[in-house]
């Protein structure tokens, strides 16, 4: 089943044009990689997807169906609660690591501390990040380290219970441990979620995805499954950046 | 070359700094130098505990408690009225820069910090008082609560431009990521905006604070001067209009004339008293 349509989509920033009549369907629970070189436009073609590209002065032209109903039919806010983003900078809010964690949800209603607590420590589990920080819930998130944030950044997103999440080159800034951790969480997470990854690394497109795409100047090159994309990509120019002649 | 250019700008810059930290010096040492003629004749306890300013009599009757109690009411009403209004503005702005409204409402402030304080003095005369007069019943509008609530207007532009700075840059930082969780704008501005503006909020409590009890003019023209204790619907005194009126009438070199530069001093002390105890609370404040 596919939970996001991409019908004929363009992006511009101002009058730029950067992405080309995207067509691609995104599956349910499955993990879809998007790759290509730098300023290609997957972070571009990735904020379209929860129409976070306006936040940054761009607009999307075509069509968006989000669960067989157009995108902008949804309210902001619900499109936002339902279809979650990482980005690729580390992000946390300068409060507790439990308040970041609990800053969407009491938003959305949720008072009872109980309840808050046990979202905070799932999500956290889920995250992998629990046993570091379990004995300081309530210091500064901004003292976390890099991969830290990042994971804990991967568990804000959760905790709304998206049911798609977009993540932007979330391990770029990590080493291969923490790397491993979040892929095999990424894996796990795919059973109950939808997720669409940004990234430059080509074995870990590899490694976790289901499909991928390939992007090349805000094109769609190629879009299959994985294993089809890297042992028979249909087009030269895939092929070639696969090898690594684009780098 | 830009080495060269680089410590020369360093060398310039101490230069400045150390020019305007003379100038404070300057500035203190000379005042202190015209009251002390005064504190010779009358013990500065004194001088701020007593309770009665008047300048005709014996040196007995030259102190000045209602006058900084004065001062100290009228600022501390002008704060209370304009800091959560200021940072309120300060939020809404924030949260929606780069709209021509925006823009246009800081033009505003802009305009309203530049009005000449004589000015505020007579729409403080003509609006403020004559409204005290008719609505709550006073004998005289002239009172603790006009003054406050004048300098409230006042210092209300210092109050939002020190504030809005460091908003704006928290909500810039923050919105993003905020609005991807689908949380609202006024949820992100109240959450994390306001926390994150603590010490500049406090840096613009200061500031007016400093405005506020050195404002002269139109506090002058709408507080009664009368050196009493001050009462919130009643007349009062503070010490930069008790200056602005004494000093033209008082005798060079007389007690009452250095007694006035003896009043400035004081103002001056608790300037920086409490700008020294704000810069120790920031201090504190982790943000
Ligand atoms: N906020 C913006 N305003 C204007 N142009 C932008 C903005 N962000 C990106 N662009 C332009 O859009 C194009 C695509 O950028 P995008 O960030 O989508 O690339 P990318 O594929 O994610 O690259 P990278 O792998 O380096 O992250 C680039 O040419 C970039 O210059
Ligand atoms: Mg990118």
């Amino acid at each position: 089943m596919n939970v996001l349509e991409l019908n004929n989509l363009d992006a511009y920033y101002g009058d730029r044009k950067i992405l080309y009549g995207i067509n691609m369907s995104i599956k349910k629970n499955a993990i879809t990689a998007i790759i290509g070189p730098s300023g290609c436009g997957k972070s571009t073609l990735l904020l379209g997807l929860n129409s976070m590209l306006e936040e940054y002065g761009g607009r999307t032209e075509g069509q968006i169906l989000f669960k067989g109903k157009e995108l902008s039919s949804y309210q902001k806010e619900e499109i936002r609660r339902q279809i979650g983003i990482v980005f690729q900078k580390p992000s946390p809010f300068p409060l507790s690591i439990y308040k970041n964690l609990t800053y969407a949800p009491i938003y959305y209603g949720i008072k009872d501390k109980g309840k808050l607590k046990e979202i905070v420590e799932t999500k956290l589990n889920v995250a992998g990040l629990y046993e570091e920080v379990k004995h300081n819930l309530h210091a500064s998130a901004l003292k976390l380290s890099g991969g830290q944030q990042q994971r804990l950044c991967i568990a804000r997103a959760l905790t709304v219970e998206p049911e798609v999440l977009l993540l932007d080159e979330p391990c770029s800034a990590l080493d291969i441990k923490n790397t491993a951790n979040i892929e095999q969480m990424l894996k796990k997470l795919a059973q109950d979620y939808t997720i669409v990854i940004v990234t430059h690394n080509l074995a870990q497109a590899k490694r976790i995805s289901n499909y991928t795409a390939f992007l090349l100047d805000g094109q769609l090159i190629e879009y299959d499954t994985t294993a089809k994309v890297f042992s028979a990509p249909n087009d030269r120019r895939t092929k070639e950046y696969i090898e690594g002649i684009y780098g | 070359m830009y080495k060269l250019l680089d410590r020369l700008l360093a060398r310039v810059i101490k230069l400045l700094t150390l020019f305007s930290l003379l100038l404070l010096a300057f500035a203190i040492i000379f005042i202190f130098r015209e009251s002390l003629v005064f504190f010779q004749e009358v013990s500065i306890f004194k001088f701020i505990t007593g309770t009665t300013w008047n300048p005709l009599y014996s040196p007995d009757t030259l102190s000045i408690f209602n006058i900084i109690l004065g001062t100290l009411y009228v600022s501390l009403i002008a704060i209370v009225i304009a800091l959560p209004i200021g940072i309120g503005c300060g939020l809404l702005l924030a949260g929606y820069t780069g709209g021509r409204p925006s823009r246009l409402i800081r033009g505003i402030i802009d305009i309203l910090a530049s009005i000449p304080s004589v000015v505020y003095g007579f729409i403080g005369l003509l609006v403020l008082v004559k409204f005290l007069e008719n609505n709550l019943a006073m004998a005289a509008g002239e009172s603790v609560l006009a003054g406050g609530i004048l300098l409230a207007v006042m210092v209300l532009p210092y109050i939002i431009s020190t504030c809005n700075e460091s908003m704006t840059k928290a909500y810039q930082t923050h919105s993003p990521y905020s609005h991807a969780l689908g949380v609202s704008k006024n949820y992100l501005l109240r959450k994390i905006v306001f926390p994150e503006s603590k010490r500049a909020i406090l840096a613009a409590t200061v500031l007016a604070l400093g405005r506020a009890m050195g404002e002269t003019m139109a506090v002058m023209m709408v507080i009664g001067n009368a050196p009493i204790a001050p009462k919130l619907l009643g007349k009062c005194q503070t010490i930069p209009s008790l200056i602005a009126l004494e000093m033209g009438m008082a005798q060079v070199g007389s007690l009452h004339y250095h007694g006035l530069y003896a009043a400035g001093f004081v103002l001056m002390m608790v300037l920086l008293i409490i700008n020294l105890i704000l810069y120790f609370v920031r201090k504190t404040i982790v943000t």
